[in-house]
């Protein structure tokens, strides 16, 4: 049971604070969103909880034990991150992208095993890319690239998987069909999960709890009708809007443009 | 850019070049002011040869020339590929980070502080001058607080840019040198023998390893800095030892040759339609391609305008310009 933890989290760069005294808690099987107005800091949070920045007080917890103390490769053994917007210079094909997730167990100099390989197919499959996998990346679309990530994230083999805005870019019926995979992903294989999104009637859908990010600090957390109250979305988006049941009883958001501001 | 599907799934592509290689040598030793027939050549290199004199045309005069020409191509472009890979950048080349500059500074300062006599060999100096460089670029940018790819550019464009000045400077002030210091900052082998090739294989070899072992971290590293340290890369570390492994092959190649520009460019251009872009095919067939290209030109440079022999540099940039352009264009076309 993995169970990742931030406590009193203040992160900055340069001087600068960009979320002070957060706490945050995901467990295994639960996909965690992460909302926010631009520049909340959402991507500063993920990165922290990666490991990639050093918290400037506060600590980020794995199973109760500091991730500060894990080596990079052991930390990147139990926490995938899958980083916004990656771009590539070189043609490199899926197979070999998916493969680089096998570095943290098989360190950088030492050839690939059998293990790693079916861990790789293995990942490929759940990301349907296996018929892809001599395909250069460069030649793919947005959805499949986002696969690919999510693939090299699984190949890990992580009990933690970070996502920073997964659906950006993406067409409506791209975005679904991703965060289906991830969902999917949480329930099957009991990840943990926390995803950085933009879309608000997406993580309403999509997220068993929300944490709302808003003037440096953790302003709401719970489950998303908790969360994305009128009030709260007034306060922290500036919107006149509502969460309701859909006819399917699905979360959507009701956004009323007239009344705006 | 993708012609060769087939030959790709067969693995061919090394076979095949290894192949042009071994004939690339043949030819290249039979070139020169004495020419001689590929059956000549082997007839020699195996030690029966037809006329006594080809034995000491081929062993005494042409043969460690012509595998430093190869060996200085081959690490040029390990190099140029290594460098590529780590500052994500096509236009990287083997002097990116002030190589070439310190080169030209050690190699000048020798030639013109040796005049009344050798101080130092030429090419060491040139050698020492490379690694100085690099290590002062690479120490500058750390200092600087950003630590990051673009600072390490940064510092090696304006140490450049400072070096070559000083070079100007010491010509224009020594103008008794100056054929000297310009001949060697064109690159070329002549006059280059068993000695020459002796040093550059203490540390091309090394430098061309280290860059083929940092594969995965520059496969990782065409992901962006972000994933690569997302997997547990060390981003320091292994900028610090890929710096450390091109830089070696650099200097050593600028020992040897001088300042050879183009050919570590354009080697992993070619090499990436053959064998696709993942560093532990790429670096190895950029290897094989650079000492092609390098053996060609030199080929060129001895036979051009007997008996002059011209700087092979002026052949490498000649060539490779126009063929650049050719991959440019062919590249846009297919997106």
């Amino acid at each position: 049971m993995t169970l990742i933890e931030a406590q009193q989290l203040a992160l900055g760069y340069n001087g600068h604070t960009v979320v002070d005294h957060l706490d945050l808690t995901a467990c295994p099987g639960e996909l965690v969103g992460l909302i926010g107005p631009n520049g909340a800091g959402k991507t500063t949070v993920l990165r922290a909880l990666a490991g990639l920045l050093d918290p400037r007080r506060g600590s980020v917890l794995l199973d109760d034990h500091s991730v500060d103390a894990l080596s990079s490769a052991a930390r990147a053994r139990c926490i995938g991150l899958i980083p916004q917007g990656e771009t590539y210079t070189w043609p490199l094909k899926v197979e070999e992208l998916v493969l680089l997730g096998r570095a943290p167990h098989r360190g950088w100099l030492l050839p690939m095993s059998h293990h790693d390989h079916a861990v790789v197919d293995q990942a490929m499959a759940l990301t349907q890319l296996v018929e892809l996998r001599q395909r250069p990346i460069d030649k793919l679309s947005g959805g499949e690239r986002q696969r690919v990530m999510i693939a090299r994230a699984l190949a890990q083999e992580p009990q933690v998987l970070l996502l920073d805005e997964p659906t950006a870019n993406l067409d409506v019926h791209h975005q679904l069909r991703l965060l289906d995979l991830v969902r999917g992903l949480v329930d099957t294989r009991k990840l943990t999960a926390i995803v950085a999104i933009h879309d608000l009637a997406l993580a309403a859908r999509y997220c068993d709890r929300l944490i709302l990010l808003h003037q440096k600090h953790g302003y709401a957390v719970g489950k998303p009708e908790e969360v994305l109250t009128p009030e709260n979305l007034r306060t922290v988006f500036d919107i006149d809007a509502e969460l309701y049941r859909d006819p399917r009883g699905e979360w959507a958001l009701c956004v009323h443009a007239d009344e705006r501001g | 850019m993708h012609k060769l599907p087939s030959l790709k799934r067969a693995g061919l592509v090394y076979p095949i070049l290894g192949l042009a290689l071994i004939m690339g040598l043949v030819v290249s030793l039979g070139v020169g002011a004495v020419p001689l027939t590929p059956g000549e050549v082997l007839a020699a290199l195996s030690g029966s040869p037809l006329k006594a004199s080809h034995q000491a045309i081929v062993w005494d005069f042409r043969l460690a020339r012509v595998l430093l020409a190869g060996l200085c191509g081959a690490a040029l472009a390990s190099a140029g590929a290594g460098f590529q890979g780590l500052f994500r950048n096509p236009l990287a080349d083997p002097f990116v980070v002030g190589a070439s500059g310190g080169a030209a500074l050690g190699a000048t300062l020798a030639i013109v502080l040796g005049s009344r006599g050798p101080i130092i060999p030429v090419g060491i100096a040139g050698f020492i001058g490379a690694l100085c460089a690099v290590l002062l670029v690479y120490s500058l940018s750390e200092i600087s607080g950003y630590g990051s790819v673009a600072s390490l550019l940064l510092v090696g464009a304006s140490l450049s840019t400072m070096f070559s000045a000083l070079v100007s400077l010491l010509m224009m002030l020594k103008s008794d040198s100056l054929h000297e210091v310009f001949a060697w900052l064109l690159g070329g082998f002549s006059g280059r023998s068993w000695p020459q090739l002796g040093q550059a294989l203490l540390a091309a070899p090394i430098g061309m390893i280290v860059m083929w072992l940092m594969a995965r971290p520059l496969d990782a590293l065409a992901a962006g800095e972000e994933s690569a340290q997302a997997l547990g890369l060390n981003l320091r570390r292994s900028r610090l030892v890929i710096i450390a492994g091109a830089s070696l092959a650099t200097a050593a190649a600028v020992a040897a040759g001088g300042i050879i520009g183009f050919v570590g460019l354009i080697a992993p251009h070619l090499a990436r339609p053959l064998v696709g872009a993942s560093h532990a095919r790429l670096i190895p067939a950029s290897a094989l391609i650079g000492s092609l290209l390098l053996l060609f030109a030199d080929g060129l440079a001895r036979t051009l305008a007997p008996p002059l022999e011209l700087p092979v540099g002026i052949f490498t940039a000649l060539l490779g310009g126009p063929f650049f352009l050719v991959l440019l264009w062919k590249g846009g076309r297919s997106r």
